[in-house]
């Protein structure tokens, strides 16, 4: 039996796009090690992992990215890990919204809101008092929650404070 | 004598002080939670945000600023006492990875392991992933650290919290730790968790008490002495293992130590500044075992006011 493993991967193109899209510090995602397994999910790892005769393997670092579909779309796990020094394609929300896209609510934003100046469309990361907490789908002036499933949590616990 | 105190009359001559012990296990526990250094950023942004001071070791000053009581765990940096907060789950410093959630006798494994950076290291029994979030962190989150579960239910929960608190040194695999291939080794140190009855968590559990007999102590001794001989061929010489169980049975700590490890394997002794344990037994039903299983530290839930724990440092000689 075969058996399907991480395979290690050239990265060069997913810190491009990333850096492109939300403008991060620069040097943040240097030195990383990128593994994949089958054709959906980039996985992002310390340099200093080997994996060396390690087979079956679950997962190696973080989920980073999935490649699937047309655009990339980035992990709430890397939106958090990654996001704190986001530039671009990133939306302050209060608590409320906080709680309601935790909920896997969307958020509509009102039309004289300017955070609808967010580019386009497609995945923001989401920030409550600077903190990354996760990644939202931003499209006909709704935020979408992407959050997963088995990550929904009711009534978030955190200071209240303003969008900025 | 009640249902509890029956429950643990076999470990009567183990423990120093009965009725505290006893006292002990009818409170509940304390909530232990441990600031994340690999989200430092992030905790530092939170603290800027209720506006207090954003030093290193700034969760204290925040939770206290939310309203909640944070006393520091003498023994343990970063590690806090907090009062007041029923859901911590819920809390933005939990779902962002800036703090987790830990029994405080939890955090000892990671400590005695000792991982440095750059190390090869093994957490066989490693779901849910505290302790092998901590071990990461020990390692400044930089080595190989693999961390194993068969399960697949507590492998989710594993993943789930490594990704969480930001570690990307870790690897996770799946597999029948009595069967862990020999070609993954050596490793320099292993931490086995081993499954045990969990009797130490009667404060969390009160229904855990009294788990510890029979047939279910027989098939748990069982599965922890192949865990352990399994781990000890994984072992490079020279390396260290720490075989650690939430339970006070001798027959599933003591006595496998004493089953399994051979000459080229020594038990060391442990020191902490700050935490209370009695030694090991090196004599149980009876049987004489090896002496230097003194050298297994039992923490009982009266000395330090946590659940019950044991855990031995074992080094394998090099030879």
């Amino acid at each position: 039996m075969r058996v399907e493993t991480h395979v290690r991967v050239d990265g060069t193109e997913y810190v491009a796009w990333w850096q492109e899209r939300y403008g991060t510090v620069a040097g943040l995602l240097d030195g990383y090690q990128f593994f994949k397994r089958g054709t959906r999910t980039v996985w992002i790892a310390s340099p200093s992992v080997q994996l060396g005769e390690l087979a079956p393997v679950d997962g190696v670092g973080l989920p980073f990215v999935r490649s699937g579909s047309r655009d990339y779309k980035p992990t709430s796990v890397a939106a958090v890990h990654f996001g704190a020094t986001a530039t671009r394609n990133v939306v302050e929300v209060t608590l409320t919204e906080a709680q309601q896209i935790l909920r896997r609510q969307p958020v509509c934003l009102a039309a004289d809101d300017s955070r609808r100046e967010l580019p386009n469309g497609g995945y923001v990361i989401a920030r409550l008092a600077g903190v990354p907490f996760g990644c939202v789908l931003w499209r006909r002036g709704e935020l979408e929650s992407c959050v997963p499933k088995g990550n929904v949590i009711e009534d978030l616990d955190a200071p209240s404070l303003p969008a900025c | 004598m009640d249902v509890l105190e029956a429950s643990l009359q076999r470990y009567r001559e183990l423990v120093d002080d009965w009725a505290e012990f006893l006292d002990a296990c009818r409170r509940p526990l304390p909530l232990v939670v441990w600031e994340n250094p690999l989200r430092r950023d992030l905790a530092r942004r939170l603290a800027e945000a209720v506006g207090v001071a954003a030093d290193d070791g700034c969760l204290a000053a925040l939770l206290r600023a939310r309203g909640y009581t944070a006393e520091p765990v003498r023994w343990h940096p970063g590690a806090l006492r907090v009062g007041g907060l029923a859901k911590p789950g819920l809390t933005i410093e939990h779902y962002t990875g800036v703090m987790h959630v830990q029994e405080e006798v939890s955090l000892v494994p990671p400590r005695v392991l000792g991982a440095r950076a750059g190390e090869r290291v093994l957490d066989l029994c490693a779901a849910p992933g505290g302790k092998t979030a901590g071990i990461a962190i020990g390692m400044g989150d930089a080595g190989t650290l693999v961390a194993n579960d068969v399960r697949p239910h507590r492998l989710r929960a594993l993943r789930s919290n490594c990704e969480r608190l930001g570690v990307t040194s870790v690897v996770v695999t799946p597999i029948d730790g009595t069967r862990y291939p020999l070609q993954a080794g050596p490793f320099d140190r292993i931490l086995l968790d081993v499954p045990c009855s969990c009797e130490g968590n009667l404060r969390a559990t009160p229904g855990a008490a009294g788990l510890a007999q029979g047939r279910v102590l027989e098939g748990r001794s069982g599965l922890q002495a192949t865990l352990l001989g399994r781990a000890w061929k994984l072992l490079a010489p020279g390396g260290t293992l720490v075989y650690s169980t939430c339970t006070f049975a001798p027959e599933e700590n003591e006595v496998v130590l004493d089953y399994v490890l051979g000459d080229e394997a020594e038990i060391v002794p442990l020191g902490f500044d700050g935490l209370r344990f009695t030694a090991g037994v090196d004599r149980w039903a009876g049987a004489s075992l090896r002496p230097d299983c003194t050298n297994l530290a039992r923490f009982w839930p009266h000395l330090n006011d946590t659940g019950g724990f044991t855990v031995a440092r074992i080094r394998k000689v090099a030879v």
